[in-house]
């Protein structure tokens, strides 16, 4: 499976959803606000090093086991920690919304490449 | 076509690593204030309360969206019955660790890794071609 990060506590791995969800998502960030996409990176990489994130409004269960990592501009990186191998947090898709809540839209597309991805695993 | 890692998106110029750092700083310092609420049982709301302060700009200061003044952090930190003690110093990245428990020192001109193992002894395991930067680390 794509490795995204290595990190201290945490291995990074994107879905095959990841790639490009994140070049779509990027490109609607407004030139102004391209710092954070800085701070996507060091979430991310932060997610990898300490296990965690302390900030509920930056790292939050969305339901059903999906996580979102937030930044101040909406960009966005759903993803699930792996239940069969121990420290693996595997990135589903990147989004860039304005609106607060997940939708459904979003959490039906995670728990698809969740599904892909755990059967690419088991072939 | 490969695809990209985070090190490779940090690495992209000189400008990402220079975004990059000023990102994780905030990133460190908010979510050290985040560690103190925690061990504290103080909400954001409470912390609000305390330097008079709505909880909006609480929130924007955590998630870096507005920039948090030194005196601000010291108000923080003082409200905490805390101090911030703030010093520069090398990078220290985590990110080339073989194993999860390891973690490099990294060192502007003489570039080396530390391999502390679980007695706490650190030892030499190689060395790494990185370019290295001063980061400023802080201390609630």
């Amino acid at each position: 499976m794509p490795l995204y990060y290595e990190g201290a506590k945490l291995t990074i791995e994107w879905s095959d959803d990841a790639k490009s969800s994140l070049e779509d998502s990027e490109a609607l960030v407004p030139p102004n606000k391209s710092a954070c996409k800085r701070q996507l990176d060091a979430l991310t990489k932060r997610l990898g090093d300490k296990g965690s994130l302390r900030s509920p409004d930056q790292f939050r269960n969305e339901d059903e086991q999906i996580y979102a990592i937030k930044t101040r501009c909406g960009l966005r990186a759903y993803g699930w920690f792996h239940t069969k191998r121990r420290a693996v947090f595997v990135i589903s898709h990147y989004i860039f919304k304005t609106w607060k809540k997940m939708k459904k839209i979003d959490r039906d597309r995670a728990t698809n490449n969740r599904v892909t991805y755990e059967a690419k695993e088991n072939d | 076509m490969t695809d990209v890692t985070l090190k490779e998106r940090i690495n992209e110029s000189e400008e990402t690593k220079r975004e990059f750092a000023q990102e994780e700083l905030i990133l460190d310092i908010s979510e050290e204030i985040w560690a103190l609420l925690e061990s504290q049982g103080v909400t954001k709301v409470e912390i609000a309360e305390k330097l008079n302060k709505s909880q909006a700009y609480i929130s924007q200061i955590l998630n870096g969206s507005r920039n948090m003044t030194l005196r601000t952090l010291s108000d923080i930190a003082f409200a905490l019955n805390c101090r911030a003690q703030i010093k520069l110093c090398e990078t220290v990245h985590q990110w080339e660790a073989v194993e999860k428990d390891d973690y490099y020192n990294i060192r502007v001109g003489e570039v080396r890794h530390i391999y502390r193992s679980n007695d706490g002894a650190n030892s030499d395991v190689g060395t790494l071609d990185w370019t290295t930067t001063e980061r400023l680390s802080l201390a609630l």
